[in-house]
Order: C-alpha cells, then structure tokens, then sequence
C-alpha cells in the first residue's frame, strides 16, 4: 500500500489514518494491543520544503510525553562514536560498522560521484553478527537505506522492519532527512523524495486516540 | 609555577568534571609519601606510637596540599565545591569562570592542556518551585549526573583481596553512594584472616575519606566454613567500620544450618551495635545493598540473566544512576492536594528522564573507568541499572488534619504513583527505541533514610519499631503495621528495608526465633536488626512509638 504527500505532517497522519482505518488488531510479545498493516511504503515528496520537522513540533507542543530533542535525534545518526551505554546507534553503523567501516564516506558518497546512476549505493545498519540473537531485544529499526539519483535529485528509500508510526516515523523521518541533505550536499545534488517503506506499521492502542486528534486536526 | 601546583593542576585537567576530595588528591600527587604514611598506619605490629607517626606524617601531607590548594584557590583556578564529613574540602575546577592566568609561562601552558566542560548542572526542570520549598532535593546534586549511585561487583572478579581493594579503590570516583561485594563468602574462603582484617580496616578508611558505603554480601546458604566465617565476623565486629555493612542471604533452613554461626553472629554485633542485615533468599533472589540513600536491589528477572548471561564478562552491574528525594510530609503540610503529588512525582519522573539523557550524552567521559573495566560489555553493565524517587516521611497517620479515610487513600495513592511512573517510564522507553535510541529507563519509588541528609529532610515522623521478644510480632498492632510495609514493598517493587530495634537482655536463641518468624512469616524481603539502644527510649511497654 502507498501513502504520498509533499507535506510532511499531513503525510503522518495520512499514514496514521490508513492505520487506523484499514489496519488489522493483534496483541504483540509485550501484550500490547495493536493496529498493523504490513509492507506500508510512504514517501515524502521534495522534503525540503514539506516541513519535515513538523510532526515532532506537533508531539511536543502537546506536551503529553517527553520526546527525544533534535539535537540528540541528528547526534545518533550521526555520531560515529557509540556512546557506551547503548546497544547499538545508527551512527555507530553508519560512520563505524563492526568498529571498521564508514560506509557514507568511504563507499556511498565516493560511489555516487563516481557513478551517479548506480543501484549499489545501498548502507546497511542491521549487524547480523551482533544483532540475529534471540535473546537481543535491542535491534535497529532502520535495517537499510538506499540512495539514488535520479533527474539531478538524491533519493532515498529506508526499509524499517517495525515503525511505530506514532512515536517512531516523525523522528525517523527527521533523521533521514538530515542525512539525506549531507549526503545531497556532498554530492552537489538536491533532496529528492524519501520513502520509507515500513514491513511492520503499527500504531499501539494507548495512541490511537492521540492520533485521531491529530488527524482531526490536520485531515479534517 | 611550583611543580605541586603543576601536579595539582594536571590532576584536574585529566577529569575536569570531577570534585576532589583533600585526600584524593594527596593520594594523587604524593604518591609515595602518602603510601609510607598509610605503611606506618597499619603497621603489622599494630604498634600504636608507629600508627601516631603515620597520621602526623598523613596530616602533615594534607596541611601541604591546603597551602596550595589555597594559592589555586586565590587565584580563581579551582573553588570549594563542598564540605563534607569532618570538614574535608572537595575542590573542582572552576569550569564556570573564564581562565586568565597572568602568573607564568609554566601555569598558562599547563591550563592550555585541560579541556575545560560544562558544568554538569542539569536542572530539576517543571519542578523548581518545588526544589526551592525544599519538597525535593538530587541526591549528591554536585554530582547528580555524572557518578551512578550504587553497584554492585563479583568478589571473584580479582583473583585475591590486594586485587580486589586496588579494584574498589578504583571505583570511589565513579559512584556516589554504595558499592556492594557479591558472594563475599567466598572471598572469606580463601584468604587469609589477616589480610581480610586489613582488607576491612583500609575500606573503613576509605570509605570514611570518601564519605561512600561498602556491603559485603554474604549467601550463607553457599558457606562452607562457618568457623572461619566467624572469626572473620568477629574481627569486623572489632573493626566497627563506620560505612561498611554485612548483608547476609539466608533463609530459615540456612539460618538452622548455621545456628552456631548466627550465635556468634548476633553476640559480635549486638556487643559492637552492629546492625544485622538479613535479606531473605525465599523471597529475593537479587542481592540488596544498603547505603547512605537507602536500600537498592534489581529486579529478580534480570538479576537472573544477568546471572546466566554476562556475569564475568563485565565486573559487576551498575544498580542505579540517579536519585530525587521528596519529602512528603513538607508537600502535604504545604499543599495537601492528591491530585498535585500526582503530578508531582510525574514531574519528578519526567526530570529523571532529562538527566539520565544528559548523562547518556556525556556517558563515555563520565563513566570512562566503569567503561573501561567493563571493555567489550560495557552497555550490559548498565542493562538493568535504574533511577529512584526516594519518597521521606510518608507515614500519613502523622499528619494532623487528615482522618484515616485519607490514610487509606494516601496509601491507594502511592501505589497508583507507581503506576503512572510505569506507564510514563514503559512509554518512554517505547518513545526512544522507536526513535532508534535504545534506552533503559527505568524508575523506581523507594523510602529514603534520614542519613541522607539530616538538615534537609523534615523532622522524622514515622514509626519506629521495638522489638522485645517473639511474641511482640502477635501484637495487632505491630501485625497491622507490618502489613502495611508489606503492602508499600510490593509497590516499590521490593526496593525498601524494615528496621528492628530489639530491645536489651536477650538470649541468642530468643534472637534467631524472630528471625525465623520474619522469613517464614511475611513477606519482607529485606530486615535489619538494631542493637543500638533508641534515642529517647525510655519505657520498653510500648513496641511502637514516634
């Protein structure tokens, strides 16, 4: 299923909707009462200027929760150096996989520039090595992001395995962004569109009210 | 620039962010002296003009460092960051003023080398009005974020007990509150009586230096030699350590296996008003640790995988990061609202939240000796830590002006506190995981001692219980009372500890019954037997007074 916007907040709620509206319930491993539909693509068209920040500004402003700063959202994509008390950081598996590998730096952007029409430009976060145990729950999200350029734009598809559309695809969405426009600005290129293709997009229960409100808000 | 101001300096410069103490810092930057001083100390003759000539030599020491820790001081480099114990002075560098040295060369290039941070100052935010009536207070605020409060490590970890101090020595700077030994048993095992003496008698020092606590936590139940155990007990009872407490595992069967032990136990440290520690093994598996704050545990669960997946590959595990206390007696004498404590301790939550991030931001350089001891596992040893809101002077009946309706539904209350805090803490966590942030937050009620800062806290308003023999624990009241403490130690998640003052002239078999009555009888995890007499105790008729 495909949801499409060039506004990011109503691009979140479209997506919630769907959810809601189409989504089938099931109790999740942690007894949480869910809303899923499966292999979910949502794509963000020219980010730039669709507000990309909005839907986190919406989660604050109802001062309900504590949400993540953007500051501390840009430092764990981007921060090489895993802070030890995590378990893993999209940094860390971005700029430093296995402790040895940048694969921004040293195989993404050098691709692209080499190759603008290449297929490969592929970073993957998930680390079967440590991440495949059956006792880890700590697992990334953001299993791989791919970069393409197309008509003199960089576009970027993530596959996220499980995306709490509530709480997670605002901050995600955010993140992608932010290193989208890196990777853009080092190519020389402008953001094209994101899409983020979710084979779990779930809402939990204790949201669905909070999300109808936003709908409300912005749909409506 | 004098080489012992160059010294000093240098010493900050390589933790800008740290407080040390006098001593720390005569340890740091007269090594040699410092060791000679301790040699004469604890001469093994035990003779004591030997001991005087160690403490002049150690004082005289201190007096050189003041002079210039003084002329630091003066020059605006460093501050008094506090006062502690007998008037021991903690100096840090004084990171919130612009460095500008006109003195020399030598200084201004030493000053060039330290990386001067923020201070580590992280508000209460939303409960500021709060922290000002005194309702809240951070437990070591100095430090709030930048040492864990309490963990516990392996006694095996180092192969013999040289080893096993360097290690606790190591780890003063990191924690603000207690450390606990695992499995100190066997550590009594296999040394040799003298060395464990001296083992203790250097910690006493310590930890009387560094104002922190030590456990040792003994499972009787994996004790081999009671005889040699007992003579260890005795030689701790003579000690006396001031900061350092036994916690002993056992549970009625393993009380009966050792009743010679529990005799000679009770005799050591009933003589030397010791308290007895008993953690019951029945009903806790995780270890329980008591410190200046209050009692600390795991959760059982995670104690066990801790247990069956990564114990040894890390040293320890850290217990908790951060505390808030909330004096609740101050709230309710102000604002008396339930809706408001409510929201209250929510905010109290939601400030733990914001400092667990800022010490999650900076934890590579806060923690870089914990990280480094625990190479490789690093963020296991953190896997199960968590955060408390110490709640002080909850006992409601002692409120004027509310009835016992009320009572009842403080206590309803408390428990759906714990609640909210759950939800808030469970939800969060979904939050940041979602957000690819995988956090641990977790944050647990606990009651708070009064040794956590006497001036602070309202004067003490709970009960205190008495214990004069067996049958005591048929009374109605005490039974209600203990029922009550029960129902409060399964909200706080077994986080809490009942104290006992047991009242003079009683005969060790007389002991070891109530004992067996508490760990076969309910369900209290975690109890201590008092020998000290109370304060104002006049009268021994009543088993419960304020």
């Amino acid at each position: 299923m495909d949801v499409k916007d060039s506004d990011a907040a109503r691009l979140w709620c479209k997506a919630m909707d769907v959810v809601l509206k189409k989504g089938f319930e099931y109790k999740d491993n942690e007894g949480r009462i869910c809303k899923e539909i499966l292999n979910l693509n949502v794509t963000l068209e020219n980010p730039g200027s669709s507000g990309v920040e909005s839907p986190i500004t919406m989660i604050n402003e109802s001062r309900k929760w504590v949400y993540p700063s953007k500051e501390e959202l840009v430092n764990i994509i981007f921060k090489e150096v895993q802070a030890p008390v995590y378990d893993y950081t999209y940094g860390g598996r971005i700029f430093n996989f296995a402790e040895e590998f940048d694969q921004l730096n040293d195989y993404i952007i050098p691709l692209l520039k080499k190759d603008l029409q290449s297929r490969r430009a592929t970073l993957v976060i998930y680390d079967p090595v440590s991440d495949s145990k059956i006792s880890n729950r700590n697992t990334p999200g953001i299993i791989y992001i791919q970069f393409r350029v197309r008509q003199g734009k960089l576009l970027m598809t993530a596959a996220i395995r499980s995306n709490d559309l509530f709480f997670g695809w605002p901050a995600n969405i955010f993140q992608l962004y932010s290193l989208q426009k890196f990777v853009a600005d080092n190519l020389g290129k402008s953001v094209g569109d994101i899409s983020v293709f979710a084979n779990s997009a779930h809402l939990f229960q204790d949201n669905f009210k909070h999300a109808e409100e936003f709908i409300g808000k912005v749909l409506e | 620039m004098h080489p012992t101001e160059q010294r000093i300096l240098q010493r900050f410069g390589k933790d800008p962010a740290r407080e040390f103490s006098t001593n720390d810092l005569v340890r740091q930057v007269f090594p040699e002296e410092y060791e000679e001083a301790r040699k004469y100390i604890y001469n093994e003759q035990n003779d004591k003009s030997v001991t005087l000539l160690g403490k002049r030599k150690k004082a005289r020491l201190h007096r050189k460092i003041l002079y210039y820790l003084s002329r630091l001081e003066q020059e605006g480099l460093i501050r008094v960051a506090r006062t502690e114990g007998k008037g021991e002075k903690y100096f840090v560098l004084n990171a919130d003023k612009e460095i500008v040295s006109k003195r020399d060369k030598a200084l201004r290039s030493v000053l060039s080398t330290i990386n001067i941070q923020e201070t580590n100052n992280v508000s209460l935010h939303g409960l500021e009005s709060y922290e000002e009536a005194k309702m809240v207070k951070r437990y070591d605020s100095q430090n709030w974020i930048n040492r864990i409060n309490s963990l516990i490590i392996e006694s095996t970890i180092r192969n013999d007990i040289s080893s096993l101090y360097q290690l606790v020595n190591e780890l003063y700077p990191s924690y603000n509150d207690v450390l606990g030994l695992n499995r100190f048993e066997e550590v009594i095992a296999s040394g040799d009586l003298q060395d464990l003496r001296a083992f203790i008698k250097k910690c006493d020092i310590d930890t009387r230096d560094y104002n922190k606590y030590i456990n040792l936590l003994i499972d009787l139940s994996n004790v081999k030699d009671a005889v040699k155990l007992s003579d260890f007990i005795e030689s701790f009872a003579s000690i006396n350590p001031e900061k350092m407490f036994v916690v002993f595992k056992a549970n009625s069967r393993t009380i009966s296996n050792h009743t010679r032990f529990i005799k000679q136990l009770i005799k050591h440290f009933a003589a030397n008003k010791i308290r007895i520690n008993i953690q019951n093994k029945d009903l806790k598996e995780a270890p329980y640790m008591i410190g200046r704050a209050g009692a600390y545990t795991f959760n059982d669960d995670e104690w066990v995988s801790y247990e069956d997946e990564f114990k040894g590959r890390t040293i320890g595990l850290c217990c908790s990061e951060t505390s808030l206390y909330i004096d609740v007696h101050r709230f309710f004498r102000e604002k008396k609202s339930f809706s408001e404590f409510r929201s209250f301790i929510l905010k109290a939550a939601k400030a733990l939240l914001t400092a667990s991030t800022a010490q999650r931001k900076k934890s590579d350089v806060f923690f870089k000796t914990l990280n480094d001891l625990n190479k490789g596992y690093q963020n296991r040893f953190f896997a199960y830590s968590h955060n408390y809101i110490r709640l002080w002077n909850f006992d409601l009946s002692q409120f004027p002006g509310l009835d016992k309706e009320e009572h009842k539904n403080f206590e309803a209350l408390i428990k759906s506190c714990a609640e909210d805090i759950n939800e808030f803490c469970k939800s969060e966590e979904t939050i940041f995981k979602s957000c690819g942030i995988p956090i641990r937050f977790e944050v647990v009620l606990s009651s708070a001692f009064r040794r956590f800062d006497p001036e602070f806290l309202s004067p003490r308003k709970y009960k205190k219980v008495t214990v004069k023999g067996i049958h005591d624990f048929q009374e109605p009241e005490l039974l209600e009372y203990l029922r009550r403490r029960e129902e409060l130690i399964s909200v706080f998640r077994q986080n809490d500890r009942v104290r006992f003052f047991r009242a003079p002239n009683f005969s060790y078999e007389e002991v070891i019954s109530e004992f067996n009555f508490l760990l076969n009888g309910f369900n209290i995890p975690l109890f201590s037997y008092d020998f000290k007499p109370r304060i104002g105790e006049l009268t021994l008729d009543s088993f419960i007074d304020e």
